[in-house]
């Protein structure tokens, strides 16, 4: 019966599906356009295309996980619910004062964002804690009373509770929660404690107020999810994708939403993760450039690089979450020469509508996809797997423009699009290395998305890598990440003392987590997840220093009170990161972190028909190549057979992408599908 | 060969990366707060003829853009290969340093046996020796009194480590090891410049870069030009003021005049500003400093954000900064906190461009940052600890379109601020309140952003509080057209208790336990009239608890009901405050151009200090020798505040002529 798992990853344009057989190893790509306003809709003409094309009876879909993009478009375009805030009085400020900073001090109209909690929905309650958790003033129930009084006549719908120091000592929150509800029986109430207790109090309220935001929208579609897919058919319980890139139930979702943020992203990361393992590669970058930015992450030991620092709609998301970071432009990216002559792509983009020139939907401004066309790099016939018709002619004619006020041709305007954007996503790429401390040199580069495979070489030749492994499927690789995920939470304690003081609070706060965390997947984990995992890591730092860095624990450490140990590999890792460490400084210990991961099948590739020698290709297209339009080989990669080799310049097509191949880049196919480029010379 | 446009693209993506490359690499290895949290650094790439032509944007201090290393690469040379200099001394650099906390570094950097350009970075050491730990002292009146000197010199020959060198700098400060590991960290940040420029030369070849240094930084100054041209011709003035000067109550005046001609040229003429003063707010500017131009790249940046940085901005701009004088000061006056200088040129620059680019340009905002710092003493063992609790720095000013940001400012807005609870884990002080203060923003259709407010409790005795930086206390920031000025910043002991007390500016204050300090930042100005903000907007900041009934009604002329706008009422007000802000328009002091509303105590000090006096006085203060100017303004202060009334400037001359023998002075 539960002969399939569907991944599904729902982008602006269109709506991807990976499907696995589990009987034949085969593993199914599927696009279906995005329904605007309505992804569930979508989502079904998805499911029904993949029936009638492939056969996948909706009985027969075992497993269904999916990455949704409603909490993040209901935190961006601010459709989320009507709040209210309890803070500990004297900080009804905290959401207008923010971190003090503003994103962009030279320019004269810029600011912080906009509190997503307006001040008079920001109400003060008497109580204090103080630093060591210990009570400096009462709570007082009777203002808290009064503020929900005030909260209900301002029409809020939920209500966020985040008081000082309640990371250490939740009970004031616990607190005043209970008279929330007895006060106000089913206005939902999040406390800043409960949800991911660390210390920041800005941060550690942003967290709670963003879950708060989007839970009444995330939950309406959730349920609207459930009830399709049953009245379609579909046995299984749907899992959604999480921006630490595991997956949870939908009921999961449902309660902590703030999770599912960066999910679509994350997805991608597990999916390149997924597909390189097959060819053994471990230490890799993955560059996802679609429709409007190319984003990168850094993948070591087959472990994504894991953030606390990210942000969404300007606002920080102190959780752990797969770090994806934007470098520059995509392919609705705008073409513009400035005053002085002077070419540069973006940061304005034309978005999916109108999108680029070559859409043919009314866009008349130059964008990276129509120099993309121009240079003959896009297979109009295929694009999309044939379901956008791009209009050749229009693209040319906003490219003649750019290349008119450069003073050169098509093919010109072409190159100098190409280098620009070659250039800037090196100089962002190798600002994200040096921040890291890493030598790309020993990286392979895995593109994805639609136009990351057309310009890795050009990346990697820019910036000095050798190899970029093509997956079989880069269109839909977020939908196979997706499918690839395990069931996975993280779990923070605060401990914040000296670790030669932590022994007992560490294996304490150890045991607490990790019950929390087996709980979790108990509740969690669909029937047949066999086995798990139990990662610990720590946030620790010199004492006196203000920032932590993220130090991975082994459990024995922690449970047999090994506190050298811990002191060593944080020194380590300081110097890791820092490139110097002090072994006789002291050092504190700040949070314990715990991530249970409960190991989901994953599909396998089934074996590509095996052949050698050069691959022939399908036929010849005029593409640019250095400063002139070449005719270069193009091969089909549904022919293309394990072992068969390629060398560029020339061009890979398929339904979801084109690859180049520049000059000087040979590629190998892999059994398992994978293109590996490799550059033979300099 | 000539650089293409689609070159001279890559290239400006190029370098800017590696500048910042070069940044993220000193950030990331640097050791001390100063770097690593407040990002009080920067790196650039040099050309053999001192300008940059690569300086990074997406970290880093922005204020650096444009100073002139020519005099400092002069001195060194020749260049060899591994080079590395180091400098600190604002007047042996003329410019390149501007206080003694900063060391500087530079390596040339060779390719194909060539010079090609110049590594630099610069970071603020947490500590430079001197008086105080820190190195900084509002009140010190001497550069010697600051920290250890350090003049242009090698610190590595050709790749050879000067022990001697190191052995000096290292032994004059309170953290040796920290300051050498930061040193390290700027060295391996050089050495990222220094490789991704001659990896530059190996792709695009020698001539190559360097005709594209030399187009990167006239690329800039043509897009920079071509802003500034959207100035009018024309000539403007403003003068503002650092209300005192720490040591004595005399407020340091700044004057500029400025004269836009075509093709985008600009001057600024500093001539008529005070003397140079005996306390640490000098500018070693050199006569020509990009920090007597901040505003002019927050305008370029406004109205191009894409527009590239780096040396060429500062070309359009030609200065007059008379030698002696608080924006030129001479070897050997006291720098410490020359960053107020910045500020203030910051404000009266940027008044400058309001009146020549109407529309443009934002109302004041708290021309300010006061450093609240603490230092406890463990009374287990005597020992003293000091922490920063918060910067302190007050609103934007009202800005066409919208209204003022909170608590920060565009010159300092790249500050944050520590979470309360780091604050409290790692300080026993408890903060009562941490808030932005009502009412505080210049009135104006786009009101002046807020003050903010901390309240803060002490625990253990004879906790020493400092506030360096604090001004606008008097002299509140200007609002533009038609909005009002700003709040004056405060201070309290113990506030809204029976025992409150007033303390006006805080030099150095010793607080017991239990006892509450109470700190008040300056509110920005507004921006546009008052009566034109629509009611509905004022309406919603009552309802959010930001503007008082009282302060609608006054102010705004907006009067509320119990169900809101009572309009008819508010229709009325409205006529009767514009009627009479028409009769108050045409009385006012005609000191500043009718556009600012400089506020009540400016106006008061005006009335004495007339800027005709203040004029005279520095034409006067000038014929003395620069050593002497101090002294004597602090003595015909004293003579006219003596005088029943405001001199005339003959009055002036007069009294001047009679005090100089007095003074056993003459002047030259």
């Amino acid at each position: 019966m539960a002969r399939y798992r569907i991944g599904v990853d729902i982008g602006g344009t269109f709506t991807d599906f990976s499907a696995f057989d589990t009987e034949t190893g085969r593993l199914i790509g599927w696009k279906s356009p995005t329904v605007p306003g309505n992804p569930v809709e979508g989502l079904e003409r998805g499911l029904d295309g993949l029936a009638q094309a492939h056969g996948i009876a909706p009985g027969a879909v075992g497993y269904f996980v999916h990455g949704t993009t409603i909490a993040v478009n209901t935190l961006i375009e601010r459709k989320g619910a009507k709040l209210a805030l309890f803070v500990t009085a004297g900080f009804r400020d905290l959401l207008i004062i923010q971190r003090l900073h503003v994103p962009r001090p030279q320019y004269w109209y810029g600011g912080r964002p906009e509190p997503l909690v307006p001040r008079e929905r920001v109400f003060e309650i008497a109580e204090r804690l103080r630093a060591d958790g210990s009570v400096h003033e009462a709570l007082s129930a009777d203002s808290v009373r009064q503020a929900v009084a005030a909260a209900r006549a301002a029409g809020a719908e939920a209500i966020v509770i985040c008081f000082l120091h309640a990371f250490r000592n939740p009970a004031h929150e616990l607190a005043a929660r209970a008279i929330v509800e007895r006060e106000a029986a089913g206005l939902i109430v999040c406390c800043s404690s409960q949800i991911w207790p660390r210390m920041r109090e800005y941060e550690r309220a942003i967290v709670s107020i963003v879950n708060a935001y989007v839970m009444p929208r995330v939950a309406g579609y959730l349920g609207q999810l459930e009830g399709r897919l049953a009245q379609a058919g579909v046995p299984a319980v749907p899992y959604i994708t999480r921006s630490n890139g595991g997956v949870m139930t939908a009921r999961g979702a449902r309660a902590q939403p703030a999770e599912t943020l960066l999910s679509g992203p994350a997805s991608g990361v597990i999916g390149a993760i997924a597909v390189a393992s097959r060819s053994g590669i471990r230490d890799l970058i993955t560059l996802d450039i679609g429709g409007t930015s190319a984003d990168v992450a850094f993948v070591e030991n087959g472990t994504a690089q894991v953030s606390q620092q990210e942000h969404v709609a300007s606002f920080p998301i102190m959780m752990p979450v797969i770090g994806v970071s934007s470098i520059g432009a995509g392919g609705g990216s705008v073409i513009v020469v400035d005053d002085a002559g002077v070419l540069r792509i973006g940061p304005e983009s034309v978005g999916s509508d109108p999108g680029p020139a070559c859409y043919g939907r009314g866009g008349t401004r130059a964008a990276l996809t129509d120099a993309f066309l121009v240079g003959g790099f896009l297979n109009p016939q295929t694009f999309a797997g044939g379901r956008v018709a791009l209009d050749a002619a229009k693209a040319g004619a906003v490219m003649t423009g750019v290349a008119s006020r450069l003073g050169t041709d098509a093919a010109g305007a072409v190159d100098g699009v190409l280098r620009v954007a070659t250039a800037s996503l090196y100089a962002e790429l190798s600002n994200l290395a040096a921040a890291r401390g890493v030598d790309v040199r020993d990286y392979t580069l895995v593109p994805f998305g639609g136009a990351g495979p057309l310009l890795a070489c050009r990346v990697a030749d820019e910036i000095g890598m050798t190899k970029v492994l093509v997956p079989p499927s880069p269109g839909t690789l977020c939908a196979l990440g997706a499918l690839s995920a395990d069931v996975a939470s993280g779990f923070v304690h605060s401990l914040l003392c000296p670790l030669v003081q932590a022994q007992s609070a560490l294996a304490q706060a150890y045991r607490t987590l990790e019950a929390d965390a087996r709980a979790w997947l108990a509740a969690e984990a669909p029937p047949g997840v066999a086995r798990h995992r139990v990662t610990l890591a720590a946030d620790m730092r010199y004492a006196g220093q203000s920032y932590e860095i993220d130090v991975p624990l082994e459990p024995d450490w922690v449970m047999g009170g090994r506190l050298d140990e811990i002191a060593q590999a944080f020194h380590a890792m300081h110097r890791r990161v820092y490139a110097h460490a002090d072994p006789t400084d002291p050092t504190e210990l700040v949070d314990l972190r715990l991530t249970i991961h409960g190991t989901m099948p994953k599909p396998g590739a089934a074996a590509l028909a095996r052949g050698s020698g050069a691959a022939p290709p399908s036929g010849r297209r005029s593409v640019l190549s250095g400063k002139a339009m070449t005719l270069a080989p193009v091969w089909r990669r549904t022919d293309m057979l394990a072992g068969q080799t390629i060398a560029g310049p020339g061009l890979v097509d398929q339904d979801d992408t084109t690859t180049f191949v520049a000059p000087g880049w040979i590629g190998t196919v892999h059994d398992n599908g994978n293109l590996l480029l490799e550059r033979v010379r300099p | 060969m000539s650089i293409d446009p689609i070159m001279l693209g890559v290239m400006n993506a190029y370098f800017r990366a590696a500048a910042e490359a070069a940044g993220f690499v000193l950030k990331r290895s640097a050791h001390t707060t100063y770097i690593k949290e407040s990002n009080d650094f920067t790196t650039s790439l040099i050309t053999p003829g001192g300008i940059q032509f690569a300086y990074p944007v997406a970290l880093a201090a922005q204020s650096y853009v444009g100073i002139d290393f020519s005099p400092t690469l002069r001195q060194l040379e020749p260049w060899s290969p591994d080079d590395i200099a180091v400098a600190n001394c604002p007047f042996a650099t003329k410019g390149m340093s501007t206080h003694l906390p900063d060391y500087h570094l530079l390596k040339p950097i060779f390719a194909e046996g060539k010079l090609v350009a110049f590594a630099w970075a610069f970071i603020h050491s947490s500590d430079m020796g001197g008086i105080v730990a820190g190195s900084i002292l509002p009140s010190a009146y001497e550069l010697f009194q600051e920290g250890i000197r350090i003049t242009p010199k090698k610190l590595y020959r050709a790749g050879v480590l000067q022990e001697d060198v190191k052995d000096f700098l290292l032994s004059n400060v309170r953290i040796p090891d920290k300051n050498w590991g930061d040193l390290n960290a700027v060295i391996a940040a050089l050495g990222t410049a220094e490789a991704r420029v001659q990896e530059a030369v190996r792709k695009w070849g020698l001539a190559a870069v360097e005709q594209g240094r030399e187009a990167l930084i006239d690329y800039a100054e043509r897009r920079a030009r071509a802003l500034i041209d959207r100035l009018p011709n024309g000539t403007w003035s403003f003068h503002d003021y650092l209300e005192d000067d720490v040591v004595s109550d005399m407020p340091v005046r700044v004057k500029l005049k400025a004269t836009k001609q075509s093709g985008g040229d600009l001057h600024l003429d500093f001539t008529g500003s005070d003397p140079q003063i005996g306390a640490a707010f000098n500018l070693a500017s050199g006569g020509r400093h990009p920090f007597l131009c901040a505003a002019l790249f927050g305008l370029l940046r406004t109205l191009d954000p894409t527009i590239p940085i780096n040396g060429g901005l500062i070309r359009p701009v030609r200065m007059t900064a008379p030698e002696g004088s608080i924006v030129n000061a001479v070897f050997p006056s006291a720098c410490g906190v020359r960053f107020a200088i910045n500020q203030l040129t910051y404000g009266i620059l940027q008044a400058i461009f309001a009146q020549a680019l109407p529309g443009i340009v934002p109302a004041a905002g708290a021309g300010q940052a006061t450093i609240l710092a603490v230092s406890i003493m463990d009374p287990k063992t005597g020992r003293r600890r000091a922490n920063v609790v918060q910067p302190m720095i007050g609103g934007s000013g009202g800005r066409p379109g919208t209204d003022g940001i909170d608590g920060t400012d565009f010159s300092l807005g790249s500050l944050a601020n520590t979470p309360t609870e780091s604050l409290e884990n790692e300080v026993p002080i408890l903060i009562r309140s941490y808030q932005v203060v009502p009412d505080s923003g210049g009135a104006g259709r786009h009101r002046g952003g807020h003050a903010l407010r901390i309240d803060f409790e002490v625990f253990q005795p004879d906790t020493i509080v400092t506030a360096r930086g604090m001004d606008r206390f008097r002299f509140q920031p200007w609002g533009l057209n038609g909005g009002r000025a700003g709040a004056t910043g405060d201070a309290w002991l113990d506030p809204e208790t029976p025992k409150a007390k007033r303390l006006g500016k805080i030099n150095i204050l010793r607080l017991g336990v239990g006892e509450v300090l109470s700190v008040r930042t300056p509110g920005g100005g507004g921006y546009g009239d008052p009566l034109d903000r629509p009611a509905a907007e004022v309406l919603a900041d009552v309802r959010a608890g930001l503007t008082s009934p009282t302060a609608a009604e006054r102010d705004y002329g907006v009067i509320l009901g119990t169900a809101g706008i009572d309009a008819a009422a508010t229709e009325r007000q409205r006529a009767a405050l514009r009627a009479e802000g028409q009769a108050r328009a045409t009385s006012a002091a005609a000191n500043w151009p009718a556009a600012f509303d400089g506020g009540t105590g400016r106006a008061e000090h005006e009335r004495r200090f007339t800027p005709e006096v203040s004029d005279t006085l520095a034409e006067l203060l000038f014929t003395l020798p620069a050593a002497a100017r101090y002294y004597a303004k602090q003595q015909i202060y004293q003579r006219i505040r003596a005088e029943s009334a405001a001199p005339t400037a003959t009055q002036l001359r007069m009294l001047w002529v009679k005090m100089l023998p007095e003074l056993g002075l003459s002047s030259g």
